[in-house]
């Protein structure tokens, strides 16, 4: 088993890839940082009882008024801020991941029965995904969360799922509409074989590799969208900062020259999206070999 | 080769205009950056001080008040109290609106009677609903009684924020069209309001008080702090309000910029729920809170030393401000202690209302009250929200614990006390910004005492009576500190500027200098 995958042609790009395997490096460092957060950080930005405004915005160990625990500064609550970057990280996944599952399968359904069973469904679904698509998600995010009088990351997944279902239903009815005209679907159906079995046994499983591809795009761009909500003031509340919230909160001081409240932070946003971006270019080519260079 | 010469004489012109415009004329337009936009034109239509103090340049009050808060002549050349419900007023004669109109004893009616009507024509609902009549006294109309309908005994220190307006051009147009285009007797004329752009006005060569030395006025909004720091150093600006205390230094070190502060009038404080079964209902527990608050720490760390420890609402020169009474001490072992006493050994949950754009670093105070108080137990929920939420939320009196800032136009505790604390009653107009649903009825009758003295002695010991048990007795707030307002100047425009008391940019006491 294992050797077969060693000896696999899709470890072999994967590892000829430079790209795909740093951004897969840092994707795990970060991943790792947030799961295990609560025991590798130096401090739990997010009680209030260990915080001290004291130790308000120090700058990085390195540099003159630096000092330990708080290995990359404090902010202006004295939040450490190694420690707040690893929480936000936990948000930014947790919103990414959970976007993605609900989005992705949400999504998907709805494109699957629209192609499958065309007609007034496949109509009135698509119309509606084109009205949702033609709204900034970011806008529709901004209004439910305003409605809602802002505040908590289930309403920033609910917000963002809400727009992004419309990607996966679109991908998914493409394929589909495409597997549907199959001989191999044909003989099924000849055969007596249920609706049910038809979507779910042949295909579903021709359409889950556009799908995977999309949600590997659409990882990136959903952690931003957390990050660019919680930057407005509508995503996370601001006693729990993700890295949107930092950004925001520490943009204040860029001017004052504490930059360590932005760059920080910054670097960690970008890391995650570098990372899940390059992965998923991998990704996209390695299900489409046509799109390999050679 | 004819286009190159043309480009060569364009570009020479346009070099010669450049410096004649540096070198040749002098400046003559005061840009102010001010941190928000007024709402109106219509000079009752919002009390907030953002418009009143850009209302003070277009129109002027039957009185002013100078640089130093002292209550000055303005249309009104004198005035006596003659009983107690009686204010007599000398009106000033042959001043012009700036639409030519003449101003007559009809417009003083005309706009006192004008407060009484709902928004959008009104925000000083209660103070309007005080006058019963306006009447030329023997028939001269160069001199008026005004009669309230109860003894208001502050009513003329709020007479430099009630504008007057010309009867017959306010009667003739629209609320809208009121709105847009103002017509006051003051010292600036209006010329143009791009909303949410800036607002520019232009020198009322004809103002009674003489021609003020500034010809243009233009007011931008800049609500972005570091942005509005930004338009000064580069010059942008001549004059910004409020420097945002994380950039204070910054600015103060810039060769460009110069700064002014003054102790603020407005002190900011937390309102804190007293019903029965809420935990506020315990003196013990509103002192407990006040004794975990390091206000100290707060004034270090998150107000970067631009602020004044604050015992009580009232700022010195306000009737009724005592000096003896003294914060409590910070002792959060104390605090624990009181919270155990008082039936709360493993604290409690509360939700902390705010504002997170109206104060300096409001949001910030209230993340740094939630982490002192998590020390003794008390759990806090942060509810901070944009004012445009918040205020109206205050206004239905629901909240449980919220962060609010005052300071008195009027100078008058008594005033602030009806509307910040006394218990809400809505047809006498008091308790109107009582977030909390404060009441005491000892402090109530303290209160309704005092204002039925009509010497002001008296009347001001009755008040510092009802701060001291308001204070130390009945901890009603708990008070934080006294902000300071900072604004800065850009050095090369030279500018002559004195803050005053209420923080408004007054456009007639403003030159350039030298």
């Amino acid at each position: 088993m294992i050797r077969r995958l060693l000896r696999s042609r899709t470890l072999n790009h994967y590892l000829r890839d430079p790209s795909a395997v740093l951004g897969s490096f840092l994707l795990l460092v970060l991943l790792v940082g947030a799961v295990f957060a609560p025991w590798i950080a130096p401090q739990n930005p997010y009680d209030p009882k260990v915080l001290t405004l004291q130790d308000s915005l120090l700058p990085p160990i390195w540099m003159e008024g630096g000092r330990a625990p708080y290995l990359l500064g404090t902010d202006d609550q004295g939040r450490d801020i190694l420690s707040t970057i690893l929480y936000g990280c936990r948000t930014s996944f947790l919103v990414a991941f959970s976007v993605i599952l609900i989005a992705g399968t949400a999504g998907s359904l709805i494109g699957l029965l629209a192609a499958y069973y065309g007609g007034v469904l496949d109509a009135v679904t698509m119309r509606l995904a084109d009205t949702m698509f033609s709204f900034s998600t970011t806008l529709i995010a901004m209004l439910l969360l305003g409605i809602f009088k802002g505040g908590g990351i289930p309403l920033v997944i609910l917000a963002i799922v809400l727009t992004d279902w419309v990607r996966y239903a679109r991908t998914m009815r493409g394929s589909a509409l495409a597997v549907k005209q199959e001989d191999y679907v044909q003989a099924a159906r000849a055969v007596g074989a249920s609706n049910f079995r038809i979507m779910f046994r042949h295909i579903i499983p021709n359409a889950i590799p556009p799908i995977l591809v999309v949600a590997a795009v659409d990882f990136g761009a959903v952690v931003m969208l957390e990050a660019t909500l919680s930057f407005l003031g509508v995503g996370v509340p601001i006693n729990k900062p993700s890295l949107g919230m930092m950004i925001s909160q520490g943009k204040r001081f860029i001017y004052a020259g504490k930059w360590w409240l932005v760059v920080f932070p910054g670097s960690a946003l970008i890391s995650i999206v570098l990372g899940v971006n390059l992965l998923a270019d991998w990704l996209r080519e390695e299900i489409n070999p046509r799109l390999r260079k050679r | 080769m004819k286009g190159r010469v043309a480009w060569i004489l364009i570009g020479l012109l346009v070099a010669i205009l450049g410096s004649a415009s540096i070198l040749g004329m002098a400046k003559d337009t005061l840009v102010v950056a001010v941190m928000a936009p007024p709402r109106t034109m219509n000079p009752h239509g919002s009390d907030a001080d953002a418009n009143l103090q850009i209302m003070a340049n277009i129109f002027d009050g039957l009185l002013q008040r100078d640089a130093d808060g002292n209550l000055l002549p303005a249309l009104a050349t004198s005035w006596e109290r003659v009983d107690a419900l009686t204010w007599r007023f000398h009106l000033r004669q042959g001043v012009k609106f700036h639409n030519g109109n003449d101003f007559t004893w009809e417009d003083v009616k005309f706009s006192l009677e004008r407060l009484k009507e709902p928004y959008p024509v009104s925000e000083f609902l209660a103070f309007g609903a005080a006058i019963a009549e306006v009447r030329p006294v023997d028939g001269d109309p160069w001199t008026i009684d005004i009669v309230t309908t109860e003894p208001v005994p502050w009513f003329v220190q709020n007479l430099h924020q009630i504008f007057i307006m010309d009867k017959e051009s306010t009667e003739t147009r629209s609320i809208g069209e009121i709105g847009e285009y103002p017509i006051g007797t003051g010292p600036y004329k209006f010329v143009e309001w791009v909303k949410g752009s800036y607002l520019k006005l232009e020198a009322n060569e004809d103002y009674w008080g003489g021609p003020p030395p500034i010809k243009y006025v233009v007011f931008k909004p800049i609500t972005e702090s570091s942005t509005r720091v930004a338009a000064l150093i580069s010059g942008e600006v001549d004059l910004i309000q409020d420097v945002p205390v994380e950039l204070f230094d910054m600015v103060k070190s810039s060769p460009n910029a110069e700064i002014i502060t003054r102790p603020s009038r407005r002190s900011i404080w937390l309102g804190l729920r007293n019903s029965p079964g809420f935990p506020g209902s315990d003196v013990r527990v509103r002192k407990a809170i006040y004794m975990a608050i390091n206000e100290d720490e707060i004034i270090e760390k998150v107000m970067m030393g631009h602020a004044f420890p604050c015992s009580q609402i009232p700022d010195p020169p306000t009737v009724g401000y005592d000096a003896s009474i003294e914060r409590l001490p910070y002792d959060p072992e104390e605090a624990k202690r009181l919270l155990a006493e008082a039936g709360y050994p493993d604290g409690f949950t509360i939700k902390l209302t705010g504002p997170n754009d109206r104060y300096v670093q409001d949001e910030q105070i209230a993340q740094a009250i939630a982490t002192q108080l998590a020390k003794v137990g008390i759990r806090v929920e942060l509810d901070v929200k944009p004012k445009a939420v918040y205020f109206p939320e205050l206004d239905e009196h629901g909240l449980d614990f919220y962060l609010l800032g005052w300071f008195d136009g009027s100078y008058d505790f008594g005033r602030s006390f009806t509307k910040l604390l006394h218990t809400v009653d809505p047809e006498r107009g008091y308790g109107g910004l009582n977030g909390a649903s404060y009441s005491d009825p000892v402090l109530d009758k303290l209160l309704e005492a005092s204002s039925s003295i009509v010497d002001p002695t008296l009347r001001a010991d009755a008040l510092r009576l009802l701060n001291r048990v308001a204070m130390q007795e009945k901890i009603a707030v708990i008070p934080l500190h006294y902000q300071e307002d900072t604004y800065a100047l850009y050095k090369p425009s030279n500018v002559q500027f004195r803050p005053r008391p209420d923080g408004w940019i007054v456009c007639k006491d403003i030159s350039f200098g030298g």
